[in-house]
């Protein structure tokens, strides 16, 4: 019995819809799924489409550029965050040494902060003007040809940058993977003759691999969809590419050319994910946990701790948010004025109305799933979840062009029929960047709704059924209740992301709909980084809040360790 | 030499005193169960002699060696102790094979360690699923292959965590039994917890009781069973009556008579323990004499090799007592029959009753 009916088989006679199809249920999963699919569909249709002698100068130019640049841009960030992210969880799962607990949380905060934020924010402190290299001259006496300094805004400085906030995705899978692991298999490793560094490498480093390759995956898919960061830092990447081929060129066609091969490496990226799990799906063979051991660190050894799980938080979040917080305060006066208070609300708005309507898709897409678990419905979920994959100027191009397509035409109809210009109906409207968020964010909203709604058993249902309530009732009065803060926090993780994404909302705002986000990306482009600190801050104390939630959902996540 | 002992130790969490001077030897060739009920120790014993649980106070020797003491605390890997756990935690990663191999640490050459794996495997029955991965085998076979792993590296001790608590019960006797056999065979000492008295029977040597941290008795199953030194080994080893009653020059009186209450004070409140077993009953034949003790019947129930009848026996004191007699076979008078009892007093203990709290 399903929550819905308990229609015995034959009651009712199936459409012929229904036979191929099954019902409505299964229709919105569909449709939402071909919703989310759809923009990426038009970039490779679009693609396909031939330029000429546009695509082929691209080619002869910049093509190999891009590659190139993208490729160790991956690369690098690739190395660093697993290098980091791996280090430090091992560091705060396994051993004991002070402030482990405070790292456990801090060693997330860097995502707080968008890449475009703390490129920013690096510029600002170490370029010739900023306030290290000035110190270091006032305190040598050095003239600008006196000393070598590393330039920030280069492509080591991009891949410094993104490893310094994307560490936390491999940390925190990596961390949930080491801490799920039982400590048993750690235990018997060491009965078995092998010690605690050959236990890590031959045990819990293969355990841990699937978890930790998905952390290194998302990661790069966020390095792929970065455009703030290469752009500021002039790394010529298919971002940057996309958005001069789309605006600076006005080849909207060159610029799909290039959005599928940027979506070719995303799906490089997943095939490489998947295929690295192969048939390791490790299955935990022991499900007792107890508290973990943690090794006492002594003297060197914890001082070194220390330090590895301190850099990257003083690098990734204390420097940033100080340098902000410091410029913000001698700005701020100036720049939070009425027009600020426009473009926080401008992003409030989005990012409610975005938040609210991934969270409504969740539901529907999940509820699909529970009431008609057919293989089709599970395909048009995990569809529905890929959207994330795809970068946000892939995205942009995908519904943009299609919709000013549709525009045009529509324009061009009513004026030679009726005579009057409908203008933009649909491209660059609410309708065109919320649909974009849609995209990109669903997956955060489901995989949270899905596991709320995991919780609610079958079992349950029945019990509220046979105790007198329907369906309605029964969603009211149990699910309901049970959902409520899952579905808060769906709507707090989208809301948060919308807030901090720039590539789509740069091309598909409405005109002269500004957010903070643009406000800090305009105001950098202009050399006044002290100037965008106050909207950045802003777009930092969001950010803190799914961290919050985050850490929260980790601490507790793991039986018998509640309070470790 | 003992394979294993333990000199006085003692473990505190925190505020708690998991472990209370306890002390132990296994002899080689020996199976010794540590028995308790759960929160009693006894996996706290078992972890301190792998080196998992770093030792507080007392003395660990393995071998004749010490490995634990106030001054050294040998790493587990260093101890050569094999250990099987209550869910077994084969590695996930590694097939049955590898698994097995993984302990073999000092056969450079990888075809020594495949053929010692292989050979051990075959022990334990499992030579055919050297290349499945753990996920794809049951419960049962995932505990061999933990035995085996723990076996392959020739320990002379092994450890075992709730070994069949895993299993369902069919299963568990099936296991259990080969469990004995390929231990016995391997001539390693072993030191197994469980929380299971039929388990502990089945298995050990000699079984050591614990309660609260202490070892309260420890001898061969016969002797815990037929002589408990208390009524905490008396009914940990089986569902028991009780009856209270007062010493009176050196017995006390129940419902079947005196029974003996030696070296206890005179005047003692004391709490006779009775075993089901001991309860022996017999119809009434018309016309017979009348028996010396008798009871109604309750309700009786087959419960496969024996039968339980509940008993309703007359008046001590405006009281009715209520007890359970097990009978081997088929015995089942009706509801309501008045039924002869006759008390074997070897499986009847008295013990004073401030013991019983």
């Amino acid at each position: 019995m399903t929550l819905f009916d308990r229609v015995a088989p034959g009651d009712r006679a199936p459409s012929a819809l229904a036979a191929v199809f099954g019902d409505v249920w299964t229709l919105v999963a569909l449709a939402l799924a071909l919703g989310v699919a759809l923009p990426v569909i038009a970039v490779f249709g679009l693609a396909a489409i031939p330029t000429g002698p546009v695509w082929r100068h691209l080619v002869d130019t910049v093509l190999a550029i891009y590659v190139g640049n993208t490729v160790v841009l991956l690369i690098g960030v690739g190395i660093g965050v697993l290098t980091i992210g791996v280090g430090t969880a091992w560091l705060v799962t396994m051993y004991r040494f002070p402030g482990r607990r405070v790292f456990q949380v801090a060693l997330l905060l860097p995502m707080a902060i968008p890449a475009y934020v703390i490129a920013y924010t690096y510029t600002g402190l170490l370029d010739f003007a900023g306030p290290v290299q000035s110190g270091l001259r006032a305190l040598t006496g050095w003239a600008r040809r006196d000393y070598w300094w590393p330039e920030v805004r280069s492509l080591g400085g991009a891949i410094a940058m993104l490893t310094l906030v994307l560490y936390p995705y491999v940390y925190m899978l990596a961390r949930a993977a080491f801490l799920e692991q039982s400590v048993c298999v750690l235990e018997i490793s060491r009965t078995l003759g092998r010690g605690p560094w050959r236990t890590f490498a031959e045990v819990a480093l293969p355990l841990a691999r699937p978890a930790i390759v998905t952390g290194v995956t998302l990661a790069l898919m966020e390095t792929l969809n970065d455009y703030g960061t290469v752009q500021y830092f002039a790394v010529d990447t298919f971002a940057t590419g996309i958005f001069r081929a789309w605006f600076g060129m006005g080849q909207p066609g060159a610029a799909a050319q290039l959005a599928a091969i940027l979506m070719l490496f995303v799906l490089a990226l997943i095939l490489a994910e998947r295929l690295s799990r192969g048939r390791a799906r490790f299955h935990q063979t022991s499900m007792r946990y107890r508290g973990l051991p943690g090794l006492e660190l002594r003297g060197a050894a914890s001082a070194l701790a220390i330090g590895a799980c301190a850099l990257p938080v003083l690098f990734g979040f204390i420097v940033p948010a100080t340098a902000l917080a410091a410029w913000a305060i001698k700005t701020a006066p100036a720049m939070v004025d009425v027009h600020f208070l426009r473009l926080a609300r401008n992003s409030f708005v989005l990012a409610a109305i975005a938040a609210m309507a991934a969270v409504a898709m969740s539901v529907l897409l999940a509820y699909s799933y529970r009431l008609r678990p057919s293989r089709l419905v599970f395909a048009a979920n995990r569809v529905a979840a890929m959207g994330y994959a795809a970068p946000g100027l892939v995205v942009a191009v995908g519904i943009m062009l299609p919709f000013a397509e549709f525009d045009n035409r529509i324009d061009a109809f009513m004026r030679a029929h009726f005579g009057w210009s409908t203008g933009l109906l649909l491209s660059g409207t609410l309708v065109a960047v919320t649909y974009a968020y849609l995209v990109r964010f669903l997956a955060v909203a489901l995989s949270t709704v899905e596991a709320s709604l995991a919780k609610v058993t079958p079992s349950m249902d029945q019990a509220a059924r046979t105790l007198g309530h329907g369906p309605l009732a029964t969603v009211l009065r149990v699910h309901a209740p049970i959902m409520r803060p899952s579905l808060l926090t769906a709507a707090v993780l989208v809301f948060v992301d919308v807030m901090k994404e720039l590539p789509a909302t740069l091309v598909m705002r409405p005109f002269n709909f500004d957010t903070l986000a643009i406000r800090v990306y305009e105001l950098a482009g202009d050399e006044r980084l002290a100037d965008s600190s106050s909207a950045a801050l802003a777009i930092v104390l969001v950010g803190i809040v799914p961290v919050a939630l985050i850490s929260r959902a980790i601490q507790h996540g793991r039986p018998g360790n509640a309070g470790a | 030499m003992d394979a294993l002992r333990l000199d006085r130790v003692s473990h505190r969490f925190g505020g708690l005193l998991a472990v209370d001077e306890v002390s132990l030897a296994v002899h080689p060739g020996e199976v010794v169960c540590l028995l308790g009920p759960s929160g009693c120790g006894k996996t706290t014993v078992l972890r301190i002699a792998a080196g998992l649980e770093r030792l507080q106070a007392g003395r660990v020797l393995i071998s004749g060696q010490t490995v634990a003491d106030g001054t050294i605390d040998l790493p587990p890997e260093k101890r050569g102790v094999g250990l099987v756990f209550q869910d077994y935690a084969l590695f996930p990663h590694l097939n049955v094979l590898d698994n097995v191999a993984f302990g073999l640490v000092d056969a450079r050459d990888t075809p020594a360690r495949k053929a010692r794996a292989q050979d051990v495997l075959a022990q334990v029955d499992m030579a055919d699923w050297a290349a499945s991965w753990p996920h794809e085998l049951s419960g049962g076979q995932q505990q061999r292959v933990a035995l085996a792993r723990a076996l392959a590296p020739r320990p002379r001790l092994v450890l075992l965590d709730e070994p069949f608590s895993g299993l369902d019960s069919r299963l568990r006797d099936q296991v259990r039994d080969q469990t004995l056999h390929v231990l016995k065979q391997s001539g390693a000492a072993t030191l197994m917890v469980t929380h299971d008295s039929e388990e502990a029977m089945f298995m050990a040597d000699r079984i050591a009781v614990m309660r609260q941290g202490r070892v309260v008795q420890l001898g061969r199953p016969t002797q815990l069973y037929c002589q408990p030194d208390s009524v905490f080994v008396a009914s940990f080893f089986s569902e028991i009556n009780r009856i209270k009653g007062v010493v009176k020059s050196g017995s006390v009186h129940t419902p079947f008579g005196a029974v003996a209450a030696d070296g206890l004070a005179e005047g003692a409140e004391v709490a006779v323990l009775i075993r089901p077993e001991a309860l022996r009953l017999s119809a009434i034949e018309d016309g017979a004499p009348e028996p010396a003790s008798a009871a109604r019947v309750l309700a009786a129930r087959l419960l496969g090799r024996t039968s339980l009848i509940h008993l309703c026996m007359g008046d001590m004191g405006g009281q009715h007592l209520h007890l359970h007699a097990r009978m081997p076979g088929q015995f089942l008078p009706t509801e309501d029959e008045i039924v002869a009892v006759d008390l074997d007093r070897r499986q009847t203990f008295v013990f004073p009753i401030a013991e019983t709290t």
